[in-house]
């Protein structure tokens, strides 16, 4: 066979050429326009022509571009996204008062020929929440980044509109739809578009957004990774008994003696004394939570549920009591217009506490602040929530905690 | 239930670069010329990459593609602009490359193909078979019948 070999080497030799895969996918771009591009087009949105004019990433390059964004897709049938949470906090070192942002992320598997979703969301990375569900509408994101992106891509209506650094990552940003609607308020029209970031360099989603006019109308949304894999690779099993969301809760909040605070707790609790930087302690209220359950122990699924055992906290509040508008006694309530500082303790972590992660547990000596005015931190196994006026009253209040003595006398519920 | 398992432009990719020379050679035999083979892999490759989803996934994505590439060097090989008027000077060089050309030119189509699929991609038996749509049996049964026609034309050659 020796002879054909060699004949054969000899009637055509190994070419030697370089591959352009490139060339191959911007050749399979079907060259069709979508409507609502022509609708753009027809509208006669010219700033955007002007754009494309003086943009570094116009004509071939932007091609380029959207080619390798659509490579970076991928073709297997489920999606896994990480985006970053919306909800994080500071991480402040109660001793130095460094600050370090903390971000929560929601992970998702999202199978769109059963339109099922598995979304877990973590925080410092513990399950803070999981399910598993039919997607509904709340999964905008998922259609944008599964369904819109990906058509825009391979029907070439995506269009490069810029460059940009987002949390450090060069990216480019895409519009994936735009509708240019008039606006009454104003009698103008405007574009309203979804934007998605590609990194530079991978060309994956890093980032999206909701934009009117280029402009932002909401927080860009960090995606942290993005990947499509198989059905056997995709994890559409949740933890059950990680998720509250959907169960019936039973919590109540009742004013009590403050020598009871150490009965409730089962321990000493933390306070700040009789009073605190002005602030009386006005308050002293039993907080209690019970979550409900199937009789089965099964988790909720409807019906007469099982509440199981009852979760306890105490609170203090330092500050002004006001009259309850919405009882017709004496009753008095807690005036959080007023400035005030307010300790929310517990030793059961399944007490849940108001701006504070569930699983979470802040390292030694540091609190997260919330985004709102709270904080939250853990100190010799108690779990402690602080609300206040400002933030400088919560971090001072929780370097000023100390173990309330055994005889404590003061304000009463 | 999934009617295809599809392709992903990845794994498209991977192929394309990993065999990207045996494509064109392979083309470059079928379609006659070097230029019209390497275009031939790529409008094969163009079209992959538009059919990816409609890979069936009962065979090896190789054999879908090499498919696709026979087909498109067939194509290409019809087109009687885009073929050489003249042989490389290769083949003047070696004395016998006009005689041999036109014998492998005037082999059936599938001893044709078969024999570039064997020597110039070095795929297996089974693989040809996908390829071309034939039982593997029958690939061994084409290449003797090629190897000894070409046999009997290189010995008429050095007489």
């Amino acid at each position: 066979m020796k002879d054909v070999q060699e004949t054969l080497d000899t009637l055509f030799p190994e070419p030697a050429r370089m591959s352009d895969w490139d060339a191959v996918l911007r050749d399979a771009r079907p060259r069709r326009r979508s409507p609502v591009l022509q609708l753009a087009i027809a509208t006669g949105v010219a700033a955007l022509a002007a754009l494309f004019l003086v943009a570094p990433w116009k004509g071939a390059e932007r091609v380029g571009i959207l080619d390798r964004a659509l490579a970076a897709v991928g073709d297997e049938p489920v999606l896994h996204v990480v985006f970053r949470g919306d909800w994080g906090g500071m991480l402040v070192d109660l001793k130095t008062g460094d600050r370090k942002p903390l971000y929560g992320e929601r992970e998702v598997w999202f199978d769109p020929d059963r339109g099922l979703v598995h979304h877990v969301s973590r925080f410092g990375g513990g399950v803070e929440h999981e399910e598993v569900y039919k997607r509904n509408k709340k999964d905008r994101e998922l259609t944008v980044l599964w369904q819109d992106y990906r058509q825009a891509l391979e029907q070439g209506t995506a269009r490069v509109v810029g460059e940009d650094v987002v949390d450090g990552v060069p990216v480019y940003w895409i519009i994936v739809r735009s509708l240019v609607r008039p606006d009454v308020a104003d009698d103008k029209d405007h574009e309203l578009a979804q934007q998605v970031a590609v990194s530079r360099e991978t060309f994956k989603p890093v980032a999206m957004k909701y934009t009117r006019d280029r402009q932002p109308t909401r927080e860009i949304e960090r995606i942290l990774l993005f990947e499509t894999v198989p059905l056997d690779e995709a994890d559409f099993k949740s933890e059950s008994g990680a998720s509250v969301s959907g169960r019936p809760m039973r919590s109540c909040s009742t004013p009590t003696k403050l020598g009871n605070a150490s009965e409730i707790l089962g321990r000493a609790p933390l306070w700040l004394g009789p009073e605190y930087e002005g602030l009386p302690l006005a308050q002293t209220r039993k907080d209690s939570l019970a979550i409900g359950q199937s009789r089965d122990g099964s988790g909720y699924k409807g019906g007469r549920p099982d509440y199981g055992r009852e979760h306890t906290g105490v609170v203090f509040f330092y500050g002004t009591l006001g009259d309850d508008p919405s009882t017709s006694g004496s009753y008095t309530m807690p005036l959080l217009t007023e400035r005030y500082v307010e300790i929310a303790q517990t030793t059961d972590r399944e007490l849940l506490t108001p701006g504070a992660p569930m699983k979470y547990v802040p390292p030694k000596g540091s609190i997260v602040v919330g985004p709102g005015v709270s904080g939250y931190f853990v100190r010799d196994g108690i779990y402690i929530t602080i609300r206040g006026a400002d933030d400088k009253l919560i971090l001072d209040a929780a370097r000023a905690l100390r173990p309330m003595p055994s005889a404590g006398s003061g304000a009463g519920g | 239930m999934r009617l295809s398992r599809g392709a992903s432009v990845a794994e498209l990719e991977r192929v394309y670069r990993a065999d990207f020379l045996r494509f064109v050679r392979v083309a470059t035999a079928v379609a006659g010329d070097e230029e019209s083979g390497a275009d031939a892999v790529h409008d094969a490759f163009v079209r992959a990459v538009r059919k990816r989803r409609s890979f069936r996934g009962e065979g090896p994505l190789e054999a879908w593609l090499w498919r696709m590439v026979v087909n498109a060097a067939k194509k290409r090989a019809g087109r009687p602009v885009e073929l050489e008027a003249e042989d490389s000077p290769s083949l003047h060089e070696n004395g016998f490359g006009d005689p041999i050309r036109s014998l492998i030119a005037s082999l059936p189509e599938r001893q044709r193909l078969a024999l570039f699929l064997r020597y110039y991609a070095d795929l297996d038996y089974q693989s040809i078979a996908s390829t071309l749509g034939v039982a593997p049996g029958t690939v061994g049964a084409t290449l003797n019948a090629a190897h000894a026609a070409l046999r009997n034309s290189l010995k008429e050659a050095h007489r």
